[in-house]
C-alpha cells in the first residue's frame, strides 16, 4: 500500500515538476482552429478544450497548482493545528475554550465552510489555501490534542516535570516529538482532502480564477461540452483520482507502519 | 450516565453560540466595503448607500450582532437580497429536495457501507476482501464532482437510462422522483460508502476475534446469525458516532451534486448565495446547517451511551 | 461400554510462517455416557485445541489434519457446518475460561440463553425466555428473573460463569466440555463452580470433559484422567490409579506440584524448564529435556503410547519407574 501510494504520488510530482518538458505548449494558449481536438491528435495528445487550449498542458500545470495548494494547506493546518492541539492538550485551562472553538469550526461541513470563506475573501489561490487551512487546522488540532493528553500523564513526562523541566521544554522535547506519527498520517489525509476541495472550489468559481490551469477549472470548463468533448472533463478527474488515491494509500500505509495498535489489528 | 448527559448538553451550548457567531462573522471577512462588492461594479453611490443601510452595515458590528441574535430568537433569519424574500421561507422551500436526496444517499451509504465492510471482514485476506476494500478506497479518492459528471455522460447522455438532472416532486410522481434522484444519490453516497466500509471492516475485525463470538458459535447458532446479531450488533455501536461525520460530508457533497444535476435544493441555494454574495442567505444557511449538525452529534453521542449497556449502566 | 465421544488419531495442525505444526498429535480417547474425564496439561499442551476440535470450532489457520471424532457413533470430522450446528449446543456444549469475554456484552443474559434454546427447539420466544429464567435458578443464581434482564458486566465473575453454564446446559447436552472453567475466578468461587458442575452432571446424567492445568481440580471428582504434553497424550488412567502411582515422569511431576495440606513441604517442587515450542520439538521423547529419568536412548525415538489394561503411558522406562 505504502509503495503503491508513494509511486502514484511520485508520478504526479514528477509530472508537475517536468511540466515544461512534457509539453512545450502554454496551458493558456488558445487556438480557435484546433478547438475540441480529440485525444490522440498530433498537436494535442490528450485533446484540446472549447477554446483550443491543450488538455495535457493544462493537466500538468494543474498538477502544480494542486500540489502547491496541498503543500501550503498541510504546512498551515499542520503548524496551527499542532500549536492549538498542544496548548489545549497540555494546559487544562485552555482546553475548554480552544476545543469548543474547534468544535464550532468543525460543526460546519468542511467544503461548505471553505467555499464560504474563499468566496468572502475573493477567488485566488492564496485565499483557497487560507480557507482550507481554516477548515483542516481544527481537525488536525483534535488529533494532536488526543495524543498530547495521553503523553502528558506518561511517566517519563512526570519524571521530567519532577526534575524541574519547564512546560515549554517538556512540550518541545518530550511531547511534540511523540506526536509526529499521528500528525504525519493526519496531514497525508489533509493533503488528499485539499486536492479534492480545490477541485470543488474551482468548479464553483471561488478558486484560483480562470484562466489559471487548475483541475477544478478544467472540469468546470468541460462541463458544458460533456456530450461532444468528454475528455476535457474526464482527464482532470482521472488526475485528481490518481493523486488522491496515492495520498490515501500512502496515509493508510503510514498508519499501519507507524501505529503499533493498527499492526496488531492487522496481524 | 446522568452526569454524562448533563455534561454533554451543557458543552453543546457554547458550541452552538460560537457556531452562530462564526456564521454571522463570515461577511466581516470581505475585504473593503461589502455593500460596494455586493452591489456590483455598475451600482451608483446612492444604490450602494441604500444597500448598506438595508444590510445594517452602517451600524457597528456589535449592534448588528445583537440585532441578529434578537431576530434569530424570534425565528427571523433576515431577507435575501437576491430573492427579495425571507431567508427562512427560501430555505423551507428548498429543504425537501435536499432531504429527499440526502435520505436516498444515506440509505445507500448505510446499506453498501456496512455491507461491504461486513463482507470484507468476514472474508478477511481473501480476494473478496480485496475487492471490497479496493471499492472503498476508490470511493474516498474519486471526487464526487467528477463522478457525477461521469455518470451524466455515461448513463444520461450516452445510454439515456436516467435524466441528466432536474427534480421531480415525490407528490407528483414517486417513481419518477426516485429515478431522477438515483444518479445524484449514488454520486453523493460513494465517498461515505468508502469511509463507512473501511470503518465497519476494522470494527468487525476487532469484534470477530473476541471470545463471545466463539461462544455464539458453540451454542449452535448459524454463521450468518453470529455475524449479524452478535458481531455486527457490537460493531455498530461505536459506528453510530460516525453518523455526524457522514452527514457533514453529505451536506458538503450536496452543494456540488445539486449544482451538477440542477436540483433546486438547499446546497444550490447556498452556493448561489455565496457566488452572488447574498449574505443573509449565507449566514442563515450556514448557521442552520451547523446547528443541526451540532444537535445531530449531541443525539448520536447520547444514543451511543444508551445503546452500549457498559456505558448505560456505568456508575 | 460403547463410547459417547470416541476420538481416534486426532491431529490438529496450525499453519505458521515456519510451516504447519501439530498442536494435537495423533490423540485417541473415549468418554463414556455420564463419565467425568479430566484432560490435564500445561498451556500449549493441546488440551484446549482438543476441546475446540470436538466442538468443530477450530478456525483458520488451524485445521483437523486427520483422525476421527465420533459422537454417539456419528462421525463429526468433515460433517457439513449445517449438521454440525445442530449438534453444537444441543448434544454437546462448552463452557469457556473467561466468562466476561465469553458473554456478549451488549445482550441481556436471559436473551443469550434463550437464543440457544430457540435455535435448537421449536419453542416460542416467551417459553424460551421462561426456560432461561428456570435455568438461571438451576445453576444457583438468586433472583433469576431479575438477573435474566441484566447485562454481563452487571454480574460478578462467579455469577457470569454460572450463567455460561446455564447457557451450555440449556438443551440438556449429553456431553459438557468445560475449558478451564474456574481459572479466571477467585479460589472460593472456584470450589462453588466445581460443585455446581458435579451436581449438574449427576442431576442430568451428562458426561463431563474438564480441561485444566490443575491436576488437583480433577483429583477428587474425575473418573479418569488424561495427561497431555506438547500435543501428545503421555498418560491415561483412572484417577485413583494415577494419583496412587503415576507411570509417566511428567504426571509424577504434576502430582508433586499439587499443594497437599497433609504433607508439609518447605518448597513445592515444580517441573524444571518449559514446554517446548511445537515448531522446535526436541529429538526423541518430547518431555526428555525436562525429565529426571531421561537416558540417552530417550532421544532416539518418541516413545509410543502403550496400553496396560485401563492404563496407558508413553514412556519407554515406565515399567522401571513403576517398579522403582
Amino acid at each position: 500500500m505504502l509503495v503503491i501510494g508513494g509511486l502514484l504520488l511520485l508520478c504526479v510530482i514528477a509530472m508537475a515538476l517536468a511540466a515544461e518538458l512534457i509539453t512545450p505548449i502554454s496551458p493558456t494558449r488558445m487556438s480557435m482552429r484546433t478547438r475540441f481536438s480529440p485525444p490522440g491528435s498530433p498537436l494535442h495528445p490528450l485533446g484540446s478544450d472549447a477554446i483550443g487550449r491543450d488538455v495535457l498542458s493544462r493537466l500538468v500545470h494543474g498538477a502544480r497548482v494542486s500540489l502547491r495548494i496541498g503543500t501550503f494547506v498541510v504546512l498551515a493546518a499542520g503548524v496551527a493545528g499542532t500549536a492549538i492541539g498542544a496548548l489545549a492538550g497540555y494546559f487544562r485551562a485552555l482546553d475548554g475554550p480552544l476545543m469548543r472553538t474547534m468544535d464550532a469550526l468543525m460543526a460546519f461541513p468542511a467544503i461548505l465552510l471553505a467555499i464560504a470563506i474563499a468566496a468572502a475573501l475573493g477567488p485566488s489561490e492564496v485565499n483557497v489555501v487560507i480557507a482550507l487551512s481554516a477548515v483542516y487546522a481544527p481537525r488536525t488540532a483534535r488529533v494532536v490534542r488526543a495524543q498530547v493528553l495521553v503523553l502528558r500523564d506518561a511517566e517519563y513526562v512526570q519524571a521530567a516535570r519532577v526534575a524541574g523541566a519547564g512546560d515549554a521544554f517538556i512540550l518541545r522535547r518530550h511531547i511534540l516529538p511523540n506526536c509526529t506519527a499521528p500528525l504525519i498520517v493526519q496531514l497525508t489525509f489533509v493533503f488528499a482532502y485539499a486536492v479534492l476541495a480545490e477541485a470543488v472550489l474551482s468548479f464553483l468559481g471561488v478558486g484560483p480564477p480562470p484562466p489559471t490551469p487548475t483541475w477544478g477549472n478544467m472540469i468546470a470548463d468541460g462541463r458544458n461540452f460533456i456530450r461532444e468533448a468528454p475528455w476535457i472533463t474526464m482527464m482532470p478527474g482521472i488526475a485528481i483520482s490518481i493523486t488522491v488515491l496515492g495520498l490515501n494509500l500512502l496515509g493508510d500505509g503510514l498508519r499501519d507502519v507507524l501505529d503499533p495498535r493498527m499492526q496488531v489489528a492487522q496481524a | 450516565m446522568a452526569g454524562y448527559i448533563a455534561w454533554r448538553l451543557v458543552s453543546a451550548v457554547p458550541v452552538i453560540l460560537l457556531v452562530t457567531l462564526i456564521s454571522f462573522s463570515i461577511m466581516s471577512l470581505v475585504p473593503g466595503d461589502p455593500a460596494a462588492i455586493i452591489a456590483g461594479a455598475t451600482a451608483t453611490d446612492a444604490e450602494i448607500a441604500d444597500l448598506r443601510v438595508a444590510l445594517g452595515l452602517d451600524r457597528p458590528f456589535l449592534t448588528r450582532l445583537v440585532h441578529w441574535y434578537g431576530d434569530l430568537l424570534s425565528g427571523d433569519l433576515g431577507r435575501s437580497i437576491l430573492l427579495q424574500r425571507p431567508v427562512a421561507e427560501a430555505i423551507a422551500e428548498r429543504l425537501p429536495v435536499t432531504l429527499a436526496l440526502g435520505a436516498y444517499a444515506l440509505v445507500l451509504t448505510l446499506v453498501f457501507g456496512v455491507g461491504l465492510g461486513v463482507v470484507a471482514a468476514v472474508r478477511q485476506n481473501t480476494w473478496v476482501d480485496q475487492i471490497c476494500m479496493t471499492v472503498a478506497v476508490l470511493g474516498v479518492s474519486i471526487p464526487n464532482l467528477w463522478l457525477a459528471l461521469l455518470f451524466v455522460f455515461l448513463f444520461a447522455v450516452t445510454l439515456g437510462w436516467f435524466p441528466t438532472g432536474g427534480y421531480v416532486p415525490f407528490g407528483e410522481d414517486a417513481v419518477g422522483a426516485l429515478v431522477a434522484l438515483t444518479l445524484p444519490a449514488i454520486s453523493l453516497a460513494l465517498m461515505q460508502v468508502g469511509l463507512l466500509a473501511r470503518m465497519t471492516r476494522s470494527a468487525m475485525l476487532e469484534v470477530l476475534r473476541q471470545d463471545f463470538v466463539r461462544t455464539a458459535r458453540a451454542k449452535g447458532l448459524p454463521g450468518w446469525f453470529v455475524v449479524l446479531r452478535h458481531a455486527l450488533g457490537n460493531a455498530l455501536i461505536p459506528l453510530v458516532t460516525v453518523m455526524g461525520i457522514i452527514l457533514s460530508l453529505m451536506i458538503s457533497g450536496t452543494v456540488v451534486i445539486e449544482s451538477v444535476f440542477s436540483l433546486p435544493g438547499m446546497g444550490r441555494l447556498i452556493v448561489n448565495a455565496i457566488q452572488r454574495r447574498d449574505y443573509p442567505v449565507i449566514q442563515g444557511g450556514l448557521m442552520l446547517i451547523a446547528t443541526a449538525l451540532v444537535l445531530v452529534n449531541l443525539v448520536v453521542d447520547l444514543l451511543y451511551a444508551w445503546l452500549d449497556p457498559r456505558v448505560r449502566y456505568a456508575d | 461400554m460403547s463410547a459417547l465421544l470416541a476420538v481416534r488419531d486426532l491431529t490438529v495442525t496450525f499453519e505458521t510462517t515456519a510451516g504447519a505444526v501439530a498442536a494435537v498429535d495423533a490423540l485417541s480417547f473415549d468418554i463414556g455416557p455420564g463419565e467425568f474425564l479430566g484432560i490435564v496439561g500445561e498451556s500449549g499442551s493441546g488440551k484446549s485445541v482438543t476441546a475446540l476440535a470436538a466442538m468443530g470450532l477450530v478456525v483458520a489457520p488451524g485445521r483437523i489434519a486427520q483422525g476421527s471424532i465420533r459422537l454417539g457413533g456419528e462421525e463429526l470430522v468433515g460433517l457439513p457446518e449445517r449438521s454440525m450446528r445442530r449438534i453444537r449446543g444441543r448434544r454437546m456444549a462448552m463452557v469457556f475460561q473467561e466468562p466476561m469475554a465469553s458473554l456478549n456484552p451488549v445482550m441481556r443474559i436471559g436473551d443469550q440463553i434463550a437464543e440457544a434454546i430457540r435455535w435448537h427447539e421449536d419453542v416460542s420466544a416467551r417459553a424460551a425466555a421462561a426456560r432461561a429464567v428456570d435455568l438461571l435458578g438451576t445453576v444457583g443464581i438468586p433472583a433469576p428473573a431479575e438477573r435474566a434482564r441484566a447485562y454481563p458486566q452487571q454480574m460478578s465473575g462467579g455469577m457470569r460463569q454460572r450463567a455460561m453454564i446455564a447457557m451450555a446446559i440449556a438443551c440438556s447436552p449429553a456431553l459438557l466440555i468445560a475449558d478451564e472453567p474456574t481459572t479466571a475466578l477467585d479460589v472460593t468461587v472456584q470450589a462453588q463452580i466445581m460443585d455446581l458442575l458435579r451436581s449438574l452432571r449427576e442431576r442430568f446424567g451428562m458426561a463431563l470433559l474438564l480441561i485444566t492445568h490443575d491436576l488437583g481440580l480433577v483429583a477428587e471428582q474425575a473418573d479418569r484422567v488424561l495427561v497431555m504434553y506438547a500435543g501428545r497424550m503421555v498418560e491415561e488412567a483412572p484417577t485413583a490409579s494415577l494419583f496412587a502411582r503415576p507411570l509417566h515422569p511428567y504426571s509424577a511431576g504434576l502430582l508433586d506440584s499439587i499443594p497437599d495440606i497433609e504433607i508439609r513441604r518447605p518448597v513445592l517442587p515444580a517441573i524444571e524448564g518449559v514446554v517446548p515450542s511445537l515448531s522446535a520439538l526436541p529429538p526423541g521423547c518430547r518431555f526428555g529435556p525436562r525429565c529426571r529419568f531421561a537416558e540417552p536412548a530417550c532421544t532416539t525415538a518418541d516413545p509410543p503410547l502403550r496400553r496396560f489394561g485401563v492404563r496407558a503411558t508413553a514412556c519407554r522406562r515406565d515399567l522401571d519407574l513403576a517398579r522403582a
